[in-house]
């Protein structure tokens, strides 16, 4: 196989491996309907026909017109939507299927293979799976081996391209060889750029240029709606990723839970039967990036269970982040914008970034959430038969069901009494109830039905509490509880959004958690399967563990634990250009702009360091091109050539001018030599012809350049000649 | 003379050292490695504002290959060697090879995608490469585009280590005389094209190149040799021709035809044997290509006639005539860069002329003198006699009959475009055009 065929394998695999990892990435099965046949028809199409042979190309102005029309599209794509990754690659796909009708010279092979590598950028931009980070992986090596061969390719087609269409070259083991040495040295000085760059460090100071899907989403809601699906899902995909310290000990196992709370819907809607969050209204506060970032949330310092959680997906938008209770502080790696409600412990955050989102949650399991040991007398639920249901289930458990009666320290056992009295007669399902118009779903789920999901068992419970003047509240989240043995982590799915209620009783007028969903049809459900399928699913949740563990979540913490010191200390130069900028502009924005100003200052710096040395060397040149003095163009004899083909260009014109066009095949001073002879020509033009003609085969032809006196009579000769066009003309 | 310059041209060649070493390394600016760093630089600050890690391992990767790109292409051609070796010699728009043998010295690696080419002094460069704005040149070509210069250059996909390797560079000379290729080069792109590295080598080697030859109009041709039939001279030896030469006393084996009876009866009265009767042998056409240059008429012209001269005597040589050379107004160049060549200064200052002789030596004699001659006003002594022969006059500039007395044609070097077969020689006369006019290059 010659070079040339070698090249064209080379570059359809890159083509493949290219988009087939982007439409990995996107998960967009449109997009690979219609573009993988695409991509296969072009490359099937514009395959060489025999050896060297150029393949089908489109006509010449076709590939400029599609181009043309592609651009269009995609700029009115980008006036709907806005640019993002997924707009720029859905255009460097088209420009690539476009491109394969245009394959006429090495140059064009370069550019598909640039896009295919654009693509691959694009697909590990786009999505952070450990699938595409595979393909990326294996892309990579085929990349450094195709680059080699269109580099010889293209060498060869430069210095003899009468021999690249020949016969089989030999050296395939050394191409090889030095593919898989560029490919180890690349990947090596790769991974050693990757531990050593500091990480936090100018966290989204371009603002939300790139901020493209990441990832899968948690499909969390912070709305209960019974009667429609609400927060369940079945879906297996991971959402986040757990790991638990207890007084800084990794915890965690088989059979322990972690209930990661989200959304804490104290506000019940009875036209819509939903469960909401209270309407209140906290500001928002940064964390993370800058030069002295606050690292987050600190109300108390103590804190028994601390979490690390990494959510697969940059939360965006004012999403929830999970915490459990009671959070004493969250601490944050990356630039982040926070909202926090203390009381209720609700947090919901905004990142300018794309790709996983680490956080640390500390929390105080065993707090005093409040001093006061009464009943709120205000809280009840509008319904009386469930008010009924509440009274009798307490009366049954022999607990005063009025609370002004009741003592405060029997409401924790009223609490246990309800969320009890679901474990028989109840049952746990996924399917979605009826729903009787005009009839409370709570009330129905409690007489009628008696069936449903976590969400109906939660609000039921809670109305029930509330029926009997105990403080509870719904929430919403996920339960962690897959313990994954070999990182020592909880893998948490979207199947793992649960529903469950808080109740503020006890002896510490704690908020304590109930779930009255009957545990044993909810272990049921959520058991994993032990099928070969899900066998190989959770290997594969392994692996994407370890990968983001490794690489896609890799922090400053990692860096430390890997690197004996940490590179560029603690940033102290960094620290220093933002104490400086600080004193102008104000701490606040100072935080956020030193980093572009320390770019821009670099920027700056690099520029009048390529200005200086220019402008040296525009010195150095003008110096020695002076020695000279006396003759204009002595030393440097381009110049006397581009001087007279200057003036020869003017004579061209003036000669068209004069209907006198000189043909492309008659040598210049033959056809000065005919103006000559033509008495037509005006005879300061013929001159002129002389002079300018005589000038540019002495500059072309001869031992030394003409002196400045002749180039001054061509120049004006030529403006006489002009001139007298010039007055002809009018 | 002229076998002296033609065998001064053959000593020249192929005299370099045997594996000289490099006298310069660098490292050019190369466009697609400054676009590989542009989009680092996007990766980076792409990176840095997301914190996407993946980004950060797009970035070392980035990094990684500029870094491994410099030190591949850097060691590729650590070891590499060059040896020239020019043709014994070349013609005016006819292809020669430039042989190289490169070696790579290095005991470890090899060295994959060199390039070898020759790194031509200003003067031989095209003119389109060395600063002139490219829609002035247009402009300058009329309303052709000229295409690139090429400069040799040879391409080696690998060379193991140890070992050495031999390419050829084929390339078009444009210009007679001696080309002197002083220094070559061995660069590299490998393996990603982003940096490109260089080595060089000082090599001078010569060659002589002669004037084109160019294919001329068939009716030309014979309008030109109906000048002499054959047969019409004689030689001054016996032979087969016509002409009577002489008697001879007969001797076993000569043809009984050719007995002179009648002398042989008058010898016989005196006791003396038989004699036979000799002819002259016959002798080719005599020519003279009368070529008179004209420093006033500009390069062109001058390199037009000489180009018409040198397709004259092809034709003349071909038709085994005996074909000779004078030149007015011009004297020799030395025989070789850095020598005399044994020349008097008489026979340097004396008009060049070659005597009339056929045969394919005196072709290569004829062209020699066509490669190293120059215009050089009216020399002192000119217009020795040239006598003998049909003469043709080739004139540099406007022909004037007068300074060529006798000639029996007179043709202008301008005349060439009207002279030439376009089917034959269309495209060797683009070249000259091309090499006179628009490109300043050596090479084709």
């Amino acid at each position: 196989m010659n070079l040339a065929a070698r090249l064209r394998v080379c570059v359809a695999i890159v083509l493949v491996m290219g988009l087939s990892c982007y439409v990995v990435s996107e998960r967009d099965a449109l997009l690979a309907l219609v573009a993988c046949p695409l991509l296969g028809i072009g490359l099937w199409f514009t395959r060489p026909a025999v050896g060297n042979q150029r393949g089908l190309v489109l006509p010449g102005l076709v590939v400029p017109m599609l181009i043309l029309g592609a651009s269009i599209v995609a700029m009115f794509q980008a006036r709907a939507i806005g640019f993002d990754v997924t707009l720029i690659s859905s255009f460097a796909i088209a420009l690539m299927l476009i491109k394969l009708g245009d394959r006429r010279a090495p140059r064009d092979e370069g550019q598909l293979i640039a896009l295919a590598a654009f693509l691959a950028v694009a697909a590990v931009l786009t999505s952070p799976e450990l699938l595409v980070g595979v393909q990326a992986i294996v892309f990579f090596p085929l990349l450094v081996y195709t680059v080699m061969v269109y580099q010889l390719y293209r060498a060869q087609m430069e210095a003899a391209p009468e021999h690249a269409g020949g016969p089989g070259v030999g050296p395939t083991r050394p191409i090889a060889r030095a593919g898989a040495l560029a490919t180890l040295a690349c990947m090596g000085l790769g991974f050693v750029i990757f531990v050593i760059t500091p990480r936090g460090l100018g966290d989204g100071f371009l603002g939300s240029l790139n901020a493209p899907r990441a990832g899968t989403t948690t499909g969390f809601t912070d709305t209960v709606s019974l009667g429609r699906r609400g927060v369940i899902s079945e879906s297996p995909a991971v959402v986040m990723d757990v790991r638990a310290r207890r007084r800084g000990e990794p915890t965690g196992g088989d059979g322990q839970s972690f209930y990661l709370r989200g959304a804490v819907l104290d506000n019940y809607d009875h036209a819509t039967a939903s469960w909401k969050p209270a309407t209140r209204q906290f500001p928002a506060e940064e964390f993370g990036g800058g030069v002295n970032p606050r690292r987050g949330l600190t109300w108390e310092s103590v804190g028994s269970l601390e979490l690390e959680i990494t959510l697969r997906s940059a939360p965006k938008d004012d999403a929830f982040l999970f915490t459990v209770w009671r959070p004493t502080s969250l601490t944050f790696d990356r630039s982040v914008r926070v909202r926090s409600d203390r009381d209720t412990g609700v947090f919901r955050a905004s990142a300018n970034a794309s790709g996983a989102f680490t956080y640390r949650v500390r929390a105080d399991t065993s707090a005093r959430d409040g001093d006061k040991q009464r009943h709120d007398m205000s809280v009840d639920f509008p319904s009386d038969v469930i008010r009924e249901r509440a009274r009798e289930i307490l009366r049954d458990a022999g607990i005063e069901p009025d609370p002004a009666h009741r003592p405060w320290a029997e409401d924790q056992a009223g609490a246990r009494a309800i969320a009890d009295s679901f474990l028989t007669g109840f049952e746990y399902t996924l399917e979605q109830p009826p729903v009787t118009p005009g009839v409370d779903p709570i009330e129905e789920f409690l007489f009628a039905t008696r069936r449903g999901h976590c969400e109906y068992f939660a609000a039921s419970m809670a109305a029930l509490c509330r029926g009997v003047g105990i403080r509870a509240r719904v929430v919403t989240g996920y339960v962690a509880n897959e313990f994954d043995a070999g990182s020592g982590s909880y893998i948490v799915r979207e199947d793992d959004a649960h529903a469950w209620i808080e109740v503020q009783a006890g002896e510490h007028n704690r908020w304590l958690r109930f779930d009255p969903t009957p545990p044993e049809d909810l272990r049921r459900i959520q058991e994993r399967s032990r099928s070969l399928v899900s066998t190989i699913r959770r290997m594969l949740d392994s692996l994407e563990f370890a990968w983001n563990q490794s690489v896609v979540f890799f922090d400053n913490e990692d860096r430390r634990r890997i690197l004996p010191y940490e590179p560029g200390g603690r940033s102290n130069w960094m620290r220093g250009v933002g104490n400086f900028i600080a004193r102008f502009v104000g701490p606040e924005r100072a935080q956020r702009g030193n980093l572009v100003a320390a770019i821009l200052t670099g920027i700056t710096v690099a520029c009048v360091t390529a200005g200086g040395a220019l402008l040296g060397r525009a010195l150095f040149l003008r110096r020695r091109h002076a020695r000279g003095k006396d003759v204009l163009l002595g030393g440097h004899p381009s110049r006397a050539l581009r001087e007279s083909v200057s003036l020869y260009g003017t004579l061209l014109a003036l000669w068209d001018r004069a209907k006198l066009s000189k043909p492309a095949w008659r040598p210049p001073m033959a056809h000065a030599r005919l103006m000559t002879e033509d008495a037509g020509a005006a005879r300061v033009l013929r001159e002129a012809a002389d002079a300018v003609v005589g000038l540019l085969y002495a500059t072309r032809f001869g031992a030394q350049d003409p002196p400045v006196a002749e180039f001054d009579r061509a120049r004006e000769l030529l403006a006489r000649a002009e001139e007298a066009a010039r007055t002809q003309g009018r | 003379m002229a076998l002296r310059i033609f065998h001064a041209a053959f000593s020249r060649a192929g005299s370099d050292q045997a594996h000289p070493k490099p006298v310069e390394r660098r490292y050019h600016q190369h466009i697609p490695g400054i676009v590989f760093v542009g989009f680092t630089i996007v990766v980076a600050l792409g990176a840095i504002n997301s914190q996407n890690n993946l980004l950060f391992m797009a970035l070392g990767l980035s990094l990684g290959a500029l870094v491994v790109s410099g030190i591949i292409s850097g060691a590729s051609l650590m070891g590499v060697r060059l040896r020239r070796e020019m043709p014994a010699s070349a013609s005016c728009f006819r292809a020669m090879d430039i042989t190289y043998r490169v070696t790579n010295a290095n005991r470890l690696f090899g060295s994959l995608g060199v390039t070898v080419e020759e790194a031509l002094p200003t003067h031989m460069r095209s003119k389109a490469r060395s600063g002139v704005a490219w829609w002035k040149f247009r402009l300058a070509a009329g309303d052709q585009l000229t295409p690139r210069a090429q400069t040799p250059a040879a391409f080696v996909i690998a060379i193991p280590p140890r070992r050495s390797v031999v390419v050829r560079a084929r390339a078009i000379p444009l210009r007679r005389g001696w080309m002197t290729l002083e220094s070559v080069r061995a660069t590299t792109t490998f393996p990603f094209g982003l940096s490109r590295k260089s080595v060089r080598f000082e090599q001078e080697s010569s060659v002589l190149v002669r004037p084109g030859v160019l294919e001329l109009r068939p009716g030309i041709t014979q309008g030109l040799l109906a000048h002499q039939a054959p047969g019409q001279r004689v030689s001054r030896r016996a032979g087969q021709g016509e002409e009577f030469y002489g008697i001879r006393e007969y001797t076993p084996g000569d043809p009984p035809r050719r007995i002179a009876w009648r002398p042989s009866a008058r010898r016989a009265s005196t006791g003396g044997s038989l004699v036979i009767r000799q002819t002259h042998a016959p002798a080719p056409p005599v020519y003279w290509v009368v070529l008179r240059l004209d420093a006033g008429a500009g390069p062109a012209a001058n390199e037009r006639a000489i180009v018409l001269a040198a397709s004259l005597l092809a034709v003349l040589l071909n038709a085994h005539a005996a074909a000779g050379l004078q030149i007015l107004n011009a004297r020799l160049d030395h025989p070789g860069p850095g020598e005399t060549g044994g020349q008097t200064p008489n026979e340097a200052e004396s008009p060049p002329r070659v005597e009339p002789r056929a045969g394919p030596a005196q072709f290569t004699n004829l062209l020699t003198c066509l490669a190293l001659v120059r215009a050089h006003g009216v020399v002192a002594g000119m217009a020795a006699p040239w006598k003998g022969g049909a003469i043709i006059g080739v004139h540099a500039g406007s022909i004037e009959a007068s300074a060529i007395p006798g000639a029996s044609r007179h043709w202008s070097g301008e005349d060439l475009g009207k002279l030439v077969d376009p089917a034959r020689a269309g495209g060797a006369m683009a070249m000259l055009e091309r090499s006179l006019l628009h490109d300043g290059g050596a090479f084709a």
